[in-house]
């Protein structure tokens, strides 16, 4: 949180996720090269470790990529997106060396600087068959460095957590460079169709998993409350639902206002809070009220249902909304509070 | 994630979903018909014909598996190499040289004949040229792969 400059803020959980992750990579790479081995002895080291890296970056950047729209999907997903960035600096070495290893092999023995071979050694930039594939991979090896390299909440805190989250958005440009990279590339050579059969199914299923969880948010967005809905009760506020609609400890989300804002019922008391977390931008509203502050459901990020404000000494504020109860009915003002100016929260029986 | 990130996201997997299959589809309808044997003896070998034979040799290069003829046209000596499978080595090139034995390193005087093809092709020796041993050498690891000695 918002306090002083830590490296890596290491816990339990993220030492068990990145011991995890080591084991899995280091037994994804010792099973192909031994199985590459095995079925093609000819092939030499350099090449299998070169297939070896590039797969398992590529598998990777596939689990990171299905990491979002599943965990929109159940919340049950949620314990891998705490620590994705560490995936994604992984993916990123296991790529580096792909590449680094590709480079040495197929173009440090020339006269020509290898990475302008990379770009110059085949120019058959207008047939599809033999097109120049690895400028394609280096091109994604780039978007990735800048992704890792500002991986950190240090650039987080100083970009703003839209800037950092649209700059990171371009991992879609880089997988789209690397699933051409891989069509133009490896299965121009190998023709077994195993391979275009798992390249293809991992495309349908990122395209098509982020398409239905998109297709779900915007279905969520457009059923927001509202004076445009006509559902307006009077001074500003509107109704959103009944009270015993809202589990204790737990938020019912709406969509006012152009943004969500949850209201949290804890206690007896509700209190309504922008649904967007001050950290990454994580969905506020589908956390739960723990030691008597609301807590993100991404990274654990904290702040107290009253104020908005992360208990001391953190520094993270989210918008407050007013909120009552009238006749077993919740109504919020969608129009969020200026900082310092806290909503407060009311009683579930409707008085202040 | 904030509703306009929200909507960008969307719209940017709604491109891809469009781009990345129509690519995809593409880059597998371009693909070059899959080899699966060597045909030598359809396609006429490049290279000066061999109107004398004097020598043919099937398993001088070890497990690179090349048939060997050798011949005359015009005084000059000129040998045959004909891959018999596939030689996953695209970076050998055919050397001839003077000495009856090689070691790792490429004798100083070589002379180069040419790359070798992945189907039959034929060199001439240079003019000089009588026994001495033909060379096959890897770019990539700069190195002798295999050398098979020659008739006088």
């Amino acid at each position: 949180m918002g306090l002083e400059y830590r490296a890596v803020g290491w816990n339990r959980q993220k030492k068990l996720y990145d011991l995890t992750l080591a084991a899995a990579v280091a037994v994804y790479l010792a099973a192909f090269v031994g199985v590459g081995l095995a079925l093609k002895p000819n092939a030499t080291a350099e090449t299998l470790l070169i297939r070896a890296f590039g797969t398992a970056a590529f598998a990777l950047l596939h689990v990171i990529l299905s990491i979002g729209p599943l965990c929109r999907l159940s919340p049950r997903f949620l314990p891998l997106l705490y620590n994705r960035r560490h995936l994604g600096v992984t993916m990123f070495f296991l790529g580096l060396a792909h590449a680094a290893l590709s480079i040495v092999q197929f173009h440090l023995f020339g006269d020509v600087n290898p990475l302008v071979s990379v770009f110059t050694s085949n120019a058959h930039y207008g047939d599809v068959a033999d097109f120049p594939f690895q400028p394609l991979g280096l091109a994604a090896l780039v978007v990735l460095f800048l992704m890792a390299a500002t991986s950190h909440d240090f650039w987080l805190h100083n970009l703003t957590a839209p800037t950092w989250k649209a700059l990171h958005m371009g991992v879609y440009v880089a997988y789209g460079l690397l699933v051409m990279h891989v069509a133009l590339g490896a299965l121009q050579a190998e023709r077994s169709p195993l391979y275009v059969v798992l390249v293809g199914a991992g495309l349908a299923w990122v395209l098509g998993l982020h398409l239905y969880a998109a297709g779900r948010e915007a279905a969520r967005d457009r059923a927001g409350v509202g004076p445009a809905a006509g559902e307006e009760v009077g001074d500003g506020f509107v109704d959103v639902c009944a009270v015993d609609e809202i589990p204790d400890a737990r938020a019912r989300v709406v969509c006012a206002a152009g943004e969500r804002v949850a209201i949290y019922r804890y206690g007896g008391r509700l209190a309504a809070v922008s649904s967007v977390c001050q950290h990454q931008n994580g969905p506020l509203g589908e956390g739960r009220v723990i030691d008597g502050c609301i807590t993100c459901p991404w990274h654990g990020y904290q702040y107290v249902p009253e104020t908005g404000e992360s208990p001391p000494p953190f520094t993270e504020r989210v918008p407050t909304f007013p909120v009552r109860v009238r006749d077993g009915r919740v109504q919020l003002d969608p129009r969020p509070r200026p900082a310092g100016r806290p909503a407060g929260s009311c009683s579930v029986k409707g008085a202040p | 994630m904030i509703r306009p990130l929200r909507r960008r996201h969307a719209r940017a997997m709604a491109g891809l979903a469009v781009v990345l299959p129509l690519g995809f589809a593409a880059a597998l309808v371009a693909r070059e018909p899959e080899r699966t044997t060597l045909l030598p003896e359809a396609v006429a070998p490049a290279g000066p014909a061999i109107e004398a034979p004097m020598h043919a040799v099937d398993d001088a290069w070890g497990e690179l598996d090349l048939g060997m003829r050798v011949g005359r046209t015009a005084g000059r000596v000129v040998v045959e190499l004909a891959p018999r499978r596939e030689v996953r080595r695209p970076d050998l090139l055919v050397y001839w040289t003077a000495a009856e034995s090689v070691g790792d390193a490429l004798p100083g005087d070589a002379y180069l004949l040419g790359s070798l093809g992945e189907r039959a092709r034929r060199y001439a020796l240079p003019a000089r040229a009588d026994g001495g041993s033909l060379v096959l050498y890897g770019m990539a690891h700069h190195g002798v792969v295999a050398s098979a000695p020659l008739p006088r």
